[in-house]
């Protein structure tokens, strides 16, 4: 093998936020990372290796994106320290990178130009990515990219890194890069004026070509309908109560679309575990294995899979809407009503992302440049709905409204509202006492409308739904086939005399009816068909209250009554602490467990759960409320109160944060009990 | 408990595994918490020693 095809060259991708570094990243190097068309989205270096045959492999490191290298900003820093070969990713030699990439906006040339001009200051092999010419063209004419790479002295590659045109001829430019030709001015004014005339160039050149060809007076009537289009949108969506009105809109719209498109795929995942289940018990025949995998395991992920549909549908209609600019406008409004709390616009893209978990968003508030804003936006940035909420979500709404989408969608709205609307309150109080100070103005640049990939939007659903398959498949299994051996021993032979009572009663309504005349006998014949019933539901009850589950939810109850849960819930608010999905499988392996539930849904086995009096409903509408709310607003994630403690730098924010949240949770939770009741 | 049942020894040997299975995960998470490391591709970077 020759030295050619062993060598790796390092190469940093660096530019400007949202020009689409991580985009080519996860082109160029087949990668999935998180990608958003608002800044600060990147906000660790991600490496990726990209090579093709007789040449040496690339390897990229993605830096955040910055406005300058000269800023006093962490991200800024990184990039300096990488730049100058001080510091690496962990894992590869610190030293100068081999090759510089930048990404520059083709649609906004003149303020790329300057983070442009500050690496060809440092003399590095750079490579020019001209990025989004796609865009570009559309708006009217790219800058020419002969005279652009003329001017800077260094090669220039056209691409759309969301298309993957250009690419292998970047990744050939990044093999052969060499140092550039020419040096920028060293003062800051000289640079700026050299932006200035490197950009006039480059479109002035594009014109005249554009001219020739006769297509620039068509291009320019189209881009000015398209900004036109543009600035329309922007009138409503940017408007203090129009945007907010647009933004309420648009929720709700996707929340309904996500459950009226979910029902068919939800039915069919019901019906494929409910047969998964019957074959087992057919197979096995009767005995504790086959209860074993029919309730323990098919019950269990049966629960939670069900509700797979809407956490793909969600995250492939949040992606669309993303890619198409929206979500930018959303941050500028949000800014607006953010203040008063003590957050600015900087920590509307950390809680926006804590909306598919809290853990990236955490990590994402270190673009806030205040300490205290930032301590703020920690601590409430679990608050706002996580995607493991989803499930639960979507079971209380579904026993709250049944077949009905359009209120389904209205209460998982204010599922999030509520969330949104508590990070904020709990902001107002940090910002007030223990993180005192005012937050700083926010500028930032909104990205213009575009099309959304529907690649993208797929590849975040798939993604999502790979992760949630992957946590059912593992600790929501284990959970559920620990909850169900404890929910099934020991056995409890002796019956229950509540229930003898009841069929006693049953025989006693019978008795003699067969005398009565047609009317009469039926209704005696309804009667005891409800005692009998009732008697199943007791006896149903008395086995599972005896067995070690029913006897630690009877342990803890005590502690959940004031917010109307029974043992059962109480059983599944515990056991929400190790991941707040496994409410749901919890619930369906206790339901699922009892004798007559095999042809029932789980969904359906769920709503019927009786109490212990086997005639009140586990599930009323006061207790679904109730744990709706608790379940908004508690903190039930391990993970996120260690990374708290790594991000805040001491474990008491973790232990506030709990205390304050569960808190929270538990009074939120029995006022709504006490008043729906 | 139906110990006579050879069933219920194996149920309850799959149960424990998961049991224990769930106790491995949990002190492994906090270990890893503590050290502040994460998983996958995702790489820190540090200056001057220090996470940024």
């Amino acid at each position: 093998m020759s030295d050619a095809t062993t060598r790796v060259l390092h190469v940093c991708l660096l530019g400007n936020p949202n020009t689409g570094k991580t985009t080519l990243l996860n082109r160029l190097c087949g990668l999935r990372h998180k990608t958003g068309n608002f800044p600060g989205t990147t906000q660790e270096a991600r490496v990726g290796t990209v090579g093709n045959s007789g040449l040496p492999a690339v390897r990229i490191t993605d830096l955040p994106g910055i406005y300058s290298l000269e800023l006093a900003s962490s991200e800024s820093e990184v990039c300096r320290e990488v730049l100058s070969g001080r510091t690496s990713a962990p894992g590869t030699d610190a030293r100068e990178p081999d090759a510089v990439c930048i990404v520059v906006d083709a649609t906004n040339l003149e303020r790329n130009l300057l983070i442009v001009g500050e690496v060809l200051r440092r003399r590095l092999p750079t490579v020019v990515a001209l990025n989004m010419v796609d865009l570009a063209r559309k708006l009217g004419t790219p800058p020419d990219e002969a005279t652009l790479s003329e001017q800077l002295g260094a090669r220039v590659v056209p691409i759309c890194a969301r298309s993957g045109d250009g690419l292998p001829a970047l990744v050939q430019a990044l093999q052969h890069a060499s140092i550039p030709t020419q040096t920028p001015p060293g003062t800051q004014a000289g640079l700026e004026a050299w932006t200035t005339s490197v950009a006039t160039a480059a479109t002035l050149a594009a014109q005249r070509k554009a001219h020739a060809g006769d297509t620039g007076a068509q291009g320019k009537a189209k881009a000015k309908s398209r900004m036109a289009l543009t600035d329309a949108i922007d009138r409503v969506a940017t408007h203090p109560l129009g945007g907010l009105a647009m933004f309420v809109g648009v929720m709700f719209a996707l929340f309904y679309a996500i459950f009226a498109l979910a029902q068919i795929p939800m039915g069919l995942i019901e019906a494929i575990f409910g047969w998964s289940a019957e074959r087992v018990q057919k197979l096995l025949g009767d005995g504790l294995l086959a209860d074993f995998i029919a309730g323990g395991v098919l019950g269990g992920l049966g629960g939670t899979l069900v509700f797979l549909p809407q956490i793909m549908l969600l995250f492939f209609l949040i992606s669309l809407l993303e890619d198409t600019g929206y979500l930018a406008r959303a941050a500028f409004v949000a800014d607006r009503f953010m203040r008063p709390f003590g957050l600015s616009g900087y920590a509307f893209v950390p809680l926006l992302s804590s909306h598919a978990c809290a853990l990236p968003g955490i990590m994402a508030t270190r673009t806030i440049p205040d300490r205290k804003e930032r301590l703020a936006a920690i601590l409430v940035a679990p608050f706002m709905s996580c995607s493991a909420r989803i499930p639960v979500y979507v079971l209380l709404t579904a026993l709250l409204f049944p077949g009905k989408p359009g209120q389904q969608a209205l209460a998982f709205l204010g599922c999030y509202a509520l969330g949104a609307a508590a990070g904020l309150l709990s902001s107002l109080v940090a910002r007030r006492t223990i993180a005192r100070g005012a937050s700083r103005e926010l500028a930032m640049e909104l990205p213009t409308y575009k099309r959304p990939s529907v690649r993208t939007a797929m590849l975040s659903a798939w993604d999502r739904g790979l992760l949630f398959v992957k946590k059912a498949g593992t600790i929501i299994l284990a959970i559920s086939m620990v909850l169900w051996w404890l929910s099934s021993f020991p056995k409890q032979h002796a019956p229950s005399p509540a229930a003898a009572e009841a069929r006693e009663r049953a025989a006693m309504v019978l008795a003699g009816a067969d005398a009565l005349p047609t009317a009469e006998r039926e209704a005696a014949q309804q009667q005891h068909d409800a005692l009998q019933e009732q008697a199943e539901h007791l006896e149903a009850s008395h086995h599972a209250a005896q067995t070690f589950a029913g006897r630690i939810g009877r342990f803890v109850q005590p502690v959940f009554e004031p917010l109307g849960y029974d043992w059962r819930l109480s059983i599944g608010v515990m056991t929400s602490f190790a991941a707040r999905e496994v409410f749901a499988s919890t619930m369906a392996v206790v339901a699922t467990g009892k004798d007559d539930a095999e042809d029932e849904g789980v969904l359906r086995a769920i709503k019927e759960l009786r109490r212990d009096d086997g005639v009140t409903l586990v599930f009323t509408t006061a207790t679904a409320w109730s744990l709706l709310v608790y379940y908004v607003l508690a903190m039930q994630c391990l993970p996120t109160l260690a990374v708290t403690a790594r991000e805040s730098g001491h474990w008491k924010w973790a232990v506030l944060q709990l205390v304050w949240m569960c808190g929270l949770a538990y009074l939120g939770a029995m006022v709504v009990y006490w008043v729906a009741r | 408990m139906p110990t006579h049942d050879w069933q219920f020894w194996i149920v309850t040997l799959l149960a424990a595994g998961a049991a224990g299975w769930m106790v491995w995960r949990a002190v492994r998470a906090l270990r890893a918490g503590k050290r502040g490391k994460g998983k996958g591709t995702r790489t820190n970077l540090t200056v001057g020693g220090r996470r940024v």
